[in-house]
């Protein structure tokens, strides 16, 4: 595994921070969010010709050779701005699977169509019985003459009513061993996508896999190899979405300081009372927690990639820090902390979000503790 | 009252059947998609009718203003059969708030015009309340009226003015003067039309991206001088009676929460664990229930206890502000719990299918429709009504003087 050196590190997120100053605006993001695709098809353009598309991929593959933790600062920034693109879901998680799988071809074929923006493969992996884990699941591939037949249901596919392919976690039956993960690839016309908004401006779907037949090219995975690129990859999501989530504290605080610091009450700016101070060093306190466990975590997968116990528990940390402060930051804003119109309750939202999605503090607490 | 028998098993029969019968499909499609303190307007007015109907709609009001003359005993089965047959709550504004405050208030004149539509429901009122910049600070109120002839105009903005896009009647709290201390110079109103000129209501979105709240902006609008409920200048006398009405008291919210809670274990029965067991075996939820559990028992008491208190005395002001803290704390903790449990489906943004009539089927389980608005929604219930903080501020001064 390679990484960008510090100077690159600090050029790209230069170009991060002029372009979402430059084209993120609170407002339009409205308006992106509200029609179709969800998102903005010129951003999508624009991230693939200043290179973030191709962050954590291989120079073969058209990208820049770095690491998952390349990408960890644009993540900060990006839920700094509440970016709605779908980076996490394509980048992070379906780009991500077909490059640690095994299957050359496709990598070969899909991944510079990715870093171009041409192609968004998605990662489809959670089910109604899942509950985080990625290795409880239902969705069957089994053998026909010449390739696959994947039967089974996906939830919750983050940013999945805009992908262009999807990466399907599946138990494969072989021959008479007993069933394994693996991972496919299916082509978004091949089955049932119901797509559908989220709460946090972002999109999901429901996948419906009635007798999906694939052939053994699109076979992603060998040796049920696919639970642990499931799992690498997944780790590697919860560091993205820690990123994304102390940059959404960081706006959130920082919002929450500027608002108590006008907002008059009984004659005196409301950041005078000592009960709201003590809050909001506590929301600093749970913000800071997250972001130098996150730091010290992205240190280690430097050394070494995958640690089990350090990512469920950032995990479980991202869903404390995240809930204490988003909460916090609407109380402390009242009553206008609960409109649409501020942007305050959309990071709150996207925090709890961001919480819930790839299992929640109870699961990761269990996985951490499994890992002591 | 106490020498008449009623039997009680014969009237929850009476009442049980009336629900079933008067209650259609989109009443109780209205009370399955609550996802606030407000239930979808339209059919909780048209329930409210039902019941008046039948001399129902306003159960706590005395019997001369069109109250049953219930016992406590009945007003408690008439609420329990509401509950578990799930039918909406009735918007408290009227009944709950303006209604007792005209009663106790009001002249014979505001009396007779004004309790019968909120007793039939031909009459929503709103409240206003709340300003931009007065909101736990109340009495720095700065919407005013001032006299001019035979009628007051009225300058001025309200804000969070729940479902004043729906209301025909609006009851307010305006300066009328700037006199001594900001609570001395406050009047308490009854606006009858608002439909007025210069009256400007704008619905707000709040987080669930439904329209519950309002902006209600007055640009010279002229009310007649007969609107003031009591004196001029003496209406925060009025507002502090009704705050507490609306702090505590007459609403169990530990039954409702009870409710809650069965729903979540209901849930927690049929969903797994993760690891292929159910998720009500799993310890950790156990404790996390049991704890909310152990949460609603203690405010099932205290509101037993605040239920037998004397209103207005010394003990019962800081009472009903112990009840708002630990109610709204433990809604907001039980809606917490029911988001983990029902999981990343509650991220589904269902606009359609939470309206009412709509006829749009939910995406995923539909348990989980309700979860996540309802979880957004109820952050709104550490603030509104007087914020957590200051409910807290009122019992420190009790204990410190």
């Amino acid at each position: 595994m390679a990484f960008l050196n510090d100077e690159t590190r600090v050029m790209l997120e230069d170009s991060v921070d002029k372009f979402l100053s430059a084209h993120y605006d609170f407002h339009q993001r409205r308006t992106w969010v509200e029609q179709e695709p969800g998102y903005n098809r010129e951003h999508w353009q624009q991230f693939a010709e200043l290179g973030w598309l191709g962050l954590p991929f291989a120079e073969r593959h058209g990208g820049l050779g770095g690491d998952i933790t390349d990408t960890l600062g644009l993540m900060r920034r990006f839920g700094g701005a509440l970016v709605v693109e779908p980076y996490l879901s394509v980048v992070g998680l379906g780009g991500q699977a077909i490059a640690q799988a095994d299957n050359h071809d496709v990598a070969d074929s899909l991944l510079p169509e990715l870093v171009a923006g041409k192609a968004m493969p998605v990662l489809a992996w959670e089910e109604s019985i899942s509950r985080g884990n990625s290795e409880h699941l239902a969705t069957s591939a089994r053998r026909i003459d010449g390739g696959w037949r994947l039967e089974g249901e996906k939830v919750a596919v983050i940013g999945g009513d805009l992908a262009s392919h999807f990466v399907v976690s599946a138990q494969a039956f072989e021959d008479d061993a007993g069933p394994a993960v693996e991972l496919f690839l299916v082509h978004a016309d091949e089955l049932q996508v119901t797509g559908f908004p989220t709460m946090d401006g972002h999109r999901g779907a429901r996948l419906t896999l009635a007798a999906v037949d694939v052939d053994e090219t699109r076979r992603l995975t060998r040796n049920g190899r696919g639970a642990e690129v499931l799992r690498q990859v997944l780790e590697q999501g919860i560091m993205m979405m820690a990123a994304e989530a102390v940059g959404g504290m960081q706006a959130l605080l920082r919002r929450t300081l500027d608002y108590t610091r006008t907002r008059r009450q009984f004659g005196v700016p409301i950041a005078s009372f000592q009960v709201l101070q003590h809050r909001m060093v506590d929301m600093y306190i749970a913000m800071k927690n997250l972001e130098h466990l996150l730091d010290a975590v992205a240190g280690r997968w430097e050394q070494a990639p995958s640690h089990a116990r350090d990512s469920a528990l950032l995990k479980a940390q991202l869903c404390q820090s995240g809930r204490y402060v988003g909460q916090q930051a609407v109380q402390l804003h009242g009553g206008i902390g609960m409109t649409d119109e501020l942007d305050v309750g959309h990071y709150f939202k996207r925090l709890t979000a961001l919480g819930l999605l790839f299992g929640d503090e109870n699961y990761h607490l269990k996985r951490a503790w499994a890992a002591l | 009252m106490e020498t008449k028998s009623v039997d009680l098993q014969a009237f929850r029969r009476e009442v049980r059947a009336f629900i079933e019968q008067e209650a259609d499909e989109s009443i109780r499609e209205a009370g399955r998609k609550m996802t606030s303190f407000f239930p979808p307007f339209e059919q909780c007015m048209r329930w409210h009718r039902k019941l008046h109907a039948r001399g129902w709609s306003a159960a706590s009001w005395p019997e001369q203003y069109g109250g049953p003359g219930w016992s406590r005993e009945q007003k408690r089965i008439f609420e329990e059969e509401c509950r578990i047959a799930g039918v909406p709550r009735l918007l408290p504004q009227g009944l709950g708030m303006v209604g007792p405050a005209i009663m106790k208030f009001g002249t014979d004149e505001q009396k007779s015009r004004f309790l019968p539509g909120i007793a039939s429901g031909e009459d929503f009122w709103a409240q206003g309340y709340s300003e931009p910049n007065a909101g736990s600070d109340l009495a720095s109120l700065a919407c005013r009226a001032e006299h001019r002839g035979d009628h007051y105009v009225i300058n001025g903005s309200k804000t969070w003015t729940t479902y004043a896009h729906h209301a025909n009647r609006m009851f307010l709290l305006v300066r009328t003067s700037n006199e001594g201390k900001p609570q001395q110079g406050i009047s308490f109103f009854l606006i009858d039309r608002l439909d007025r000129p210069g009256l400007d209501i704008r619905p707000i979105i709040g987080l669930d991206g439904f329209p519950e709240q309002c902006d209600v902006f007055f640009d010279n609008v002229e009310v007649p001088l007969d609107c003031c409920l009591g004196e001029e200048n003496q209406g925060w006398t009025v507002a502090k009676y009704l705050l507490e009405h609306e702090r505590g008291g007459s609403a169990s919210f530990a039954a409702t929460f009870g409710m809650e809670l069965n729903r979540i274990r209901e849930r927690a029965a049929e969903l797994g664990d993760g690891f292929g067991g159910i998720l009500c075996d799993d310890p950790v939820f156990q404790q996390r229930f049991t704890r909310l559990y152990l949460e609603v028992a203690a405010l099932d008491a205290t509101e037993s206890r605040f239920a037998a208190m004397e209103k207005g005395s010394p003990e019962s002001g800081p009472m009903s502000s112990m009840i708002k803290i630990t109610a709204m704390e433990t809604l907001q903790r039980i809606t917490e719990l029911a988001v983990e449990v029902e999981g990343s489906p509650t991220l589904t943004l269902q606009l359609a299918a939470l309206t009412v009539g709509a006829g749009a089927a939910p995406e995923g389980p539909e348990q989980a429709l309700t979860v996540m608005p309802k979880y957004l929604n109820n952050r709104a219930a550490t603030i509104f009504g007087g914020s957590n903080e200051i409910q807290r501020n009122i019992i420190a001064k009790m204990l410190l003087g």
